[in-house]
């Protein structure tokens, strides 16, 4: 009886182990060239796009709008749901504020065109076709190379326009997305929907951004702190920049370092820590946070629709990390900068 | 009426691998948005495919693949008895490959945040979501989504 068991159990072991061969055997190895050439062409700019519609958010989290509604011209793009506005209007991003007429202004960051790396660090393929919001979509699957599925867009047949889109965690869960219920390709839409409507206050989220990439020596200089580098940073990833910030409405010197590997991005922001409540960033419940965490320690918090880890060091320096990655890989960066 | 009937693990192996196309994938990838079972079963497939490949696993020569089918062609009908040792083994490798599967998506995920510190990694995340912004093919919905969460959680105060 005995052996007879262990005989099934080794039989179901190798089984299964063909299993797998045969589903690693038949994932694709290389990129095929025709899904990058479509890849490439749906990243270009689109001056001629004009849509309106209405997509679905997914992954935003449970404060997150579940669906917005979405004008775009060209570049230049509006979302909106009753908790708000955020409009592009081809230069910086602002989250207009109805009830206080503030528009804050995020800095985007200048565009890296990293395709070559992602075609470096990922496989991409056709997933066939299917539609989207009515229309006819291209299916384009990214796999992380000796992995599984990272992410997958669904490309307008005729425009090139991503209609929907999905990100992966290693698992294979979806980690976020998008999703057109509706679109209307040509749409009429007024200039003044790109715009910051006139009498509004401008309020700067972060300013600095826009600078030129500075070495390290140069960067502590300017924030007034010794930047270091992170110890760790995952495979594939390399630095795509560093920039001298001033964070919030006390314009807090910062440090941010990007990194990316072509699909996926991060930032390391350090700055000095504060104890003036109120003033400093690290001021406000400081006493809370020894409590749940050792100092210097990283640990990572998932926020609203997004993630981020955090770690103060023995220099005063307090580090987060924000981005594509999971918390232990975010907290593993935040711990290693020393 | 089809659609009620739930892919294969074959099927949907071959799916998360890409190896699909056409309407097959189109198909399937149809079925798995609509049926939580299937997605749930793609989501594992996904996880143990990254298991096997972070435990550096290879596939096993030919002779092992021979020697397995020439087993089980020698040995087509097995005693009775051995059916409930059957169904048990079987009915304890679902319950592992659940039990792990569970402790999996349970784990890993902080909890949402409840630090005082959010407004500041608030402030650090939509910052970063900015940068993301003109990045080639950004999530700008997405981004947008995140930014006006983050807004209501954490203020506009780091």
């Amino acid at each position: 009886m005995h052996r007879k068991a262990v005989i099934l159990v080794v039989v179901a072991v190798a089984a299964a182990a063909v299993g797998f061969g045969v589903w690693r055997a038949r994932a694709p190895k290389a990129s095929d060239p025709e899904a990058l050439a479509l890849l490439r062409a749906a990243a270009a700019p689109r001056d001629t796009v004009t849509l309106s519609g209405e997509a679905r958010v997914i992954g935003g989290g449970p404060q997150a709008p579940q669906r917005l509604s979405v004008d775009q011209k060209g570049d230049r793009m509006r979302m909106a749901d009753g908790s708000g506005v955020v409009v592009d209007d081809g230069r910086d991003v602002y989250r207009l504020d109805p009830g206080t007429r503030t528009a804050q202004r995020y800095r985007a960051a200048d565009v890296h065109g990293d395709l070559e790396r992602l075609a470096e660090n990922y496989v991409v393929t056709s997933g066939g076709r299917a539609e989207v919001a009515g229309r006819k979509a291209t299916v384009i699957v990214m796999r992380r190379r000796g992995g599984g599925v990272a992410r997958r867009l669904w490309l307008d047949g005729e425009t090139g326009v991503v209609l929907r889109q999905e990100t992966y965690d290693e698992r294979g869960r979806v980690l976020n997305g998008m999703a057109f219920e509706r679109v209307d390709f040509g749409a009429e839409v007024p200039e003044s929907a790109f715009e910051v409507p006139d009498g509004w206050e401008i309020v700067e989220a972060g300013a600095g951004r826009s600078e030129e990439p500075v070495p390290l020596d140069e960067l502590s200089e300017r924030v007034g702190f010794e930047v270091k580098a992170p110890g760790y940073v995952p495979q594939g990833f390399t630095q795509i920049g560093a920039h001298a910030r001033q964070m919030g409405r006390h314009a807090v010197p910062a440090a941010e370092l990007r990194y990316g590997d072509g699909r996926r991005r991060f930032s390391v922001y350090e700055h000095a820590r504060t104890h003036d409540a109120g003033q400093g960033m690290a001021g406000q419940g400081r006493h809370g946070w020894r409590h749940g965490a050792p100092e210097g320690r990283g640990r990572a918090m998932g926020l609203q629709g997004g993630r981020a880890a955090r770690a103060e060091g023995e220099d005063r320096v307090v580090v987060v990390v924000g981005g594509d990655l999971t918390p232990q890989e975010l907290a593993r960066v935040a711990d290693s900068v020393k | 009426m089809g659609d009620l009937k739930h892919e294969s693990r074959r099927t949907l192996a071959e799916y998360a691998a890409g190896a699909l196309g056409g309407r097959e994938a189109e198909r399937v990838q149809a079925h798995v948005g609509r049926c939580a079972a299937c997605r749930a079963e793609l989501a594992r497939l996904n996880e143990a495919a990254r298991l096997v490949e972070s435990a550096g696993l290879e596939s096993p020569p030919p002779r092992v693949d021979e020697a397995v089918f020439a087993h089980v062609a020698a040995h087509p009908r097995r005693a009775p008895a051995w059916r409930g040792l059957r169904l048990a083994l079987a009915g304890a490798g679902v319950a592992l490959v659940l039990a792990v599967g569970s402790w999996l998506g349970l784990r890993g995920e902080p909890p949402l945040a409840t630090s005082p510190y959010d407004a500041e990694m608030s402030l650090y995340v939509r910052d970063h979501a900015a940068a993301e912004w003109r990045e080639p093919l950004a999530d700008r919905v997405g981004l947008s989504a995140m930014i006006l969460a983050q807004a209501q959680e954490g203020g506009d105060a780091p």
